[in-house]
């Protein structure tokens, strides 16, 4: 039975203690729980032993958090608080409220799955390949696509204990690829989750998801594994429905609209994660986390490449192995060594629809294989020095190899293998008690592209502390992922007259590889100012930038001529480079313990340099909404019930790439109910979960005086969690 | 304050020793060079800091011409004369000392912050190896002058010090939050309940709530919580307390064999002391990380020895 007294209990005379105590007392808890672990023990006096037992290094300088008023780089840091509140089942939703982010839905272009697209800044495509994910410090960044496909990472929302992103290039820390922005989820220490949890969550859509975890500890070890399931049926589709009236024989009106129906793009996904925890000894930390996860989704027809990519399922497995260890030498020395291994495999093969070419050839169909299979291995050390009480030295060394595998994106290439070395190294110095500079570097060596460096300066002036100033300018590259570098697409099919063979081979030439290929760049420059008001109740951060991106990678169709092919193909060039200026503006404000107000607009222009323009250049201007705003109000109205209410608004944007679309904006609302029920030896949660509720939430592909093709309708779930030991 | 016979009565000396004894003492001007001035310390543990402490005291002793005898809990404790100073490291000690009955003057070092003192033993004297509960609300407004609240975890065996803990927020001005943990309660889902994300959380030893299996998590849960620790070792700073006031034991040793020649030269002592060598360590990175600007240890030292004195 847990029971929970809070009170301000009134100490008087009768009670024989002082008055004053009932001033100063301000509650008092009492908790009865049955108990497996950290539970408190017998009562005991205390030891000696208790003053000088030795205690691990629980919060090493790479596990603390950087203050964002001292960070060289404005930092948004989403919080479990904000992540419970916002009612998100997957990630990118809870990226909303990142000033600057927008988060859509990939609909089958390219005839690929539905994707969720997070996008920062724009310059985009369904890949979103401009922007770092990181995991606890492990890239999830697809090797061969490039970006990340948020529908398949093995990773429970519930384990998460903050997200951090950092907004503008961020490469000296975080290698490249860290271009627009890094996000940095950071999972929760296996100690922080003893015991039972289970949550289920059902809804329209199809929603039916399923989590179960369990935490356990024995002596230095700590554990937890965590296994999802999660399901829906994906966006509604927006179908076009013609009747026709008839009169004599005679087409006399013609009736066209369109209605809500399924979308082929279920989804359905298991996953199994687990992370252990182990104290080698007072100094020394060894983290471990692995994961497996299968993705099955539906995917559509795509229309636009003349059917050759037809309706059909993909499956998609995706696993990791992590392996940290963490010493902390003494008080002024520590450093990690990371090992990870990431894999993914999909399995997407179908057979094309049938292609008739006439004159007398067989009609046939191609046997397509769309699937592909990438690895990573990363291996580095960082070394994390304290060398005087004003100057801070963070340095490190990398390795990775990259491998890749696609009938379809490398057709004829076989495996691809790229490692890429980086040195990097930042400082910190305290010139004084009011200014701290910022400095930092990385150097990168691609066996194939050119050794590139990218470094970074920062200067942040403390007027108190309270309020800041942050001048900073730095520089990144992004590195072409695979498919950009090596990519080759073809389909080649003999023809056959009467089953015999004609002597000719047709064949399409999609995408041709380019070796000439180079990084992209960008050169950031900011200005942000951080204060505190209110008795630091209201955080409030303000950035201005410039960002100059050059030989920006795009597809261009170029004329092909050889002597297996003679027409057009798409070919990845450097093509482009723009201007983007803005500000973001973000605040927190916290009046009371009871409520929370978290919340950012954004105002943006991207100006492409073309001369002359062309058709990219607009596109490349429209990529980004020119305003977004979102906010999270978060109540807890007394100890049972608590609610919350997001708001999520973005501009007119088209992704690239997109070929046929108009602009579109979103503005959603959510909401969220809760109720806790707390009984004996158990801790649950009762909620109530609707989204967009202001409009459909579309998926920025729509046609012209049509609409979106798919739409993300209201969205209404419960969801029911609990804890037990 | 109490003072403490000094004579020497014991009968099971030899004659032959008494003797030689009573010959040296004929060419001796002092009457207190008659006297023995003789030592016994008797050790709770014999673990590191158990053996650090003793080396400590009798390192110090060295230079004065006490003689010392150390036994440790597992050992047969004899003692012989009924004139020795007993000194006993922690509580197990004590009890045991106490259960011999022996009229000897008797030194009790605890851990405790505010020792249950028997009355039997009142007019003994008491030394704490922690500081007293107003010095660490000291050190709190010290840290950072902006916090109004100091919250404190408490196991039912703590539950006495609340007058005391009140009467120092008073003191200080401070507002305060008292948890007391019943018997076999999550100590996290406590603190997940009811620690306000604001102020700082004041440790005191109590092996029920901090030991080795608990500090992990609550140093993580009260960081997420954004809410500082002050802790109370050196160790406790390392693993991610945002600072301690603490002895070390060459300090307690320091001290308790200046107690211990006070003794023998009738000085006055008090009944109850705490440490009065002492060091603040504190985490320059775990302040950072919590947006806290704190002073140097070393003047946050001075200024609490000063405070110590007053």
């Amino acid at each position: 039975m847990i029971t929970i007294m809070s009170f301000h209990k009134q100490y008087n005379d009768n009670t024989k203690t002082p008055r004053y105590l009932a001033a100063t007392i301000s509650s008092v808890i009492a908790l009865t729980l049955s108990t497996i672990a950290l539970t408190l023990s017998t009562p005991l006096q205390a030891t000696e032993d208790e003053l000088f037992f030795e205690m691990p290094v629980v919060l090493s300088a790479s596990r603390l958090e950087q203050p964002v008023s001292e960070a060289p780089i404005a930092v948004t840091s989403i919080d479990r608080q904000i992540i419970e509140a916002s009612g998100a089942r997957t990630i990118p939703e809870v990226l909303r409220l990142v000033p600057g982010i927008v988060v859509g839905n990939s609909n089958n272009e390219w005839g690929e799955e539905y994707k969720l697209v997070v996008a920062y800044h724009g310059h985009t495509n369904q890949y979103s390949k401009q922007m770092q994910v990181l995991i606890d410090g492990r890239s999830i960044y697809e090797p061969l696509l490039g970006g990340v496909n948020w529908n398949m990472i093995p990773i429970n929302i519930e384990d998460i204990e903050r997200i951090e992103v950092s907004r503008g290039p961020n490469a000296s820390t975080y290698g490249s690829n860290s271009f627009l922005a890094v996000i940095n989820i950071i999972t929760r220490h296996a100690s922080e989750d003893p015991g039972h949890y289970a949550k289920l969550r059902a809804g329209n859509h199809d929603i039916a998801d399923l989590t179960y975890r369990y935490g356990g500890s024995s002596d230095d070890l700590d554990y937890r594994v965590t296994m999802t399931s999660q399901n829906d049926n994906g966006l509604d589709a927006r179908k076009n429905i013609s009747t026709y009236d008839v009169d004599d024989n005679v087409l006399a009106y013609q009736y066209s609209y369109y209605e809500t129906a399924d979308n082929h793009d279920d989804t359905n996904t298991g996953a199994i994660d687990y992370r252990v925890d182990y104290q080698v000894n007072n100094d020394s930390h060894l983290t471990y986390q692995g994961g497996y996860g299968k993705t099955t989704m539906d995917i559509n027809e795509n229309f636009s490449i003349g059917g050759i990519r037809p309706v059909r399922d993909s499956d998609t497995t995706n696993a990791h192995q992590f392996l940290k260890l963490e010493n902390t030498i003494d008080s002024k020395n520590s450093f990690i060594v990371q090992y990870y291994y990431n894999r993914q495999d999909k399995v997407d093969q179908s057979i094309s629809k049938i292609v008739q070419v006439g004159g007398g050839i067989d009609d046939f169909t191609l046997d397509l294989d769309f699937g592909l299979k990438s690895e990573r291995h990363n291996l580095e050390f960082t070394h994390y020095n304290q060398t005087t009480d004003n100057l801070r030295l963070i340095w490190g060394i990398s390795a990775q190899q990259d491998i890749a595998k696609s009938a379809f994106f490398l057709t004829d290439q076989g495996t691809i293998r790229r490692e890429t070395y980086r040195l990097f190294a930042n400082a910190e110095w305290q010139i004084n008690q009011k200014n701290l500079l910022n400095f930092g570097t990385l150097i990168e060596d691609n066996k194939t592209l050119d050794t590139e460096v990218s470094p970074r300066l920062a200067l942040i002036h403390k007027f108190n502390d309270k309020h800041s100033v942050r001048v900073g300018i730095s520089q990144a590259i992004r590195s072409p992922f695979i498919s950009e570098e090596f990519g080759n697409t073809v389909f080649s099919h003999d023809l056959t007259s009467g089953g015999t063979p004609i002597g000719f081979t047709l064949v399409e030439q999609q995408i041709i590889p380019n070796d000439k290929l180079e990084h992209e760049t960008i050169i950031s420059r900011e200005i942000g100012y951080f204060g505190q008001f209110i008795n630091d109740k209201l955080f409030f951060n303000v950035r201005l930038f410039h960002d100059r991106l050059d030989d920006l990678i795009q597809t261009e169709t170029v004329p092909v001529a050889s002597d297996s092919f003679d027409g057009e193909a798409g070919i990845h060039k450097n093509v482009d480079s723009t201007d983007v200026t803005g500000v973001e503006i973000e605040f927190d404000f916290r009046p009371d313990a009871s409520f929370r107000f978290f919340g950012n607009v954004s105002f943006l222009g991207i100006k492409s340099n073309d001369n002359p323009r062309d058709l990219l250049s607009e596109e490349f201007e429209n990529s980004a909404p020119k305003r977004t705003a979102s906010f999270l109000a978060i109540k807890q109205f007394n100890e049972l019930y608590s609610g919350s209410l997001g708001f999520y608004y973005a501009d007119e944007m088209l992704w690239l790439d997109v070929p046929n679309r108009q602009p579109s904006s979103y503005t959603a609302m959510d909401i969220r109910i809760s109720r806790s029920i707390r009984q004996s030896n158990s801790t649950s949660k009762l909620s109530l979960i609707l989204k967009n509720l202001l409009d459909e939430y579309n998926d920025y592909h729509q046609l012209p005086n049509r609409g979106p093709l798919a739409e993300n309708n209201l969205t209404g779930f419960i969801e029911y969690s609990i804890s037990f030991q | 304050m109490v003072r403490y016979p000094l004579t020497m009565t014991n009968k099971t000396i030899p004659a032959l020793i008494r003797c030689l004894v009573l010959f040296a003492c004929f060419f001796c001007n002092s009457t207190q060079a008659i006297t023995e001035q003789h030592v016994i310390i008797v050790s709770s543990g014999n673990n590191s800091h158990h053996k650090s402490l003793v080396e400590n005291i009798l390192s110090n002793l060295k230079i004065s011409n006490i003689k010392a005898e150390t036994f440790y809990l597992e050992q047969t404790i004899n003692i012989n004369t009924n004139s020795s100073l007993i000194i006993s490291l922690g509580h197990e000690a004590a009890a045991l000392i106490d259960q011999k009955k022996l009229p000897n003057p008797k030194l009790r070092v605890f851990t405790d912050t505010n020792p249950n003192i028997d009355p039997e033993h009142k007019s003994e004297s008491h030394l704490s190896m922690t500081q007293p509960v107003c010095q660490q609300f000291a050190l709190a407004q010290l840290l950072n002058p902006d916090w109004k609240l100091i919250s404190v975890l408490l196991s039912t065996t703590n539950t006495p010090l609340i007058k005391n803990l009140a009467s120092c927020a008073k003191r200080y001005k401070l507002k305060l939050n008292t948890i007391i943990l019943k018997e076999y309660i999550n100590i996290i889902d406590a603190l997940n309940t009811s620690l306000p994300s604001s102020g700082v959380l004041l440790a005191l030893p109590d092996p029920a709530i901090y030991n080795a299996k608990t500090i992990k998590s609550i140093l993580l849960t009260t960081y997420r919580h954004r809410v500082p620790i002050i802790g109370f070792s050196e160790n406790f700073v390392r693993a991610g307390a945002l600072a301690a006031m603490h002895s070390s034991t060459e300090q307690l040793g320091r001290q308790i064999s200046e107690l211990i020649q006070k003794h023998y030269n009738n000085e006055n002592i008090n009944t109850h002391l705490y440490p009065e060598y002492f060091d603040v360590t504190t985490n320059k990175n775990v302040a950072r990380s919590l947006g806290i600007q704190i002073p140097d240890r070393k003047i946050l030292t001075k200024k609490l020895q000063e405070k110590y004195h007053e």
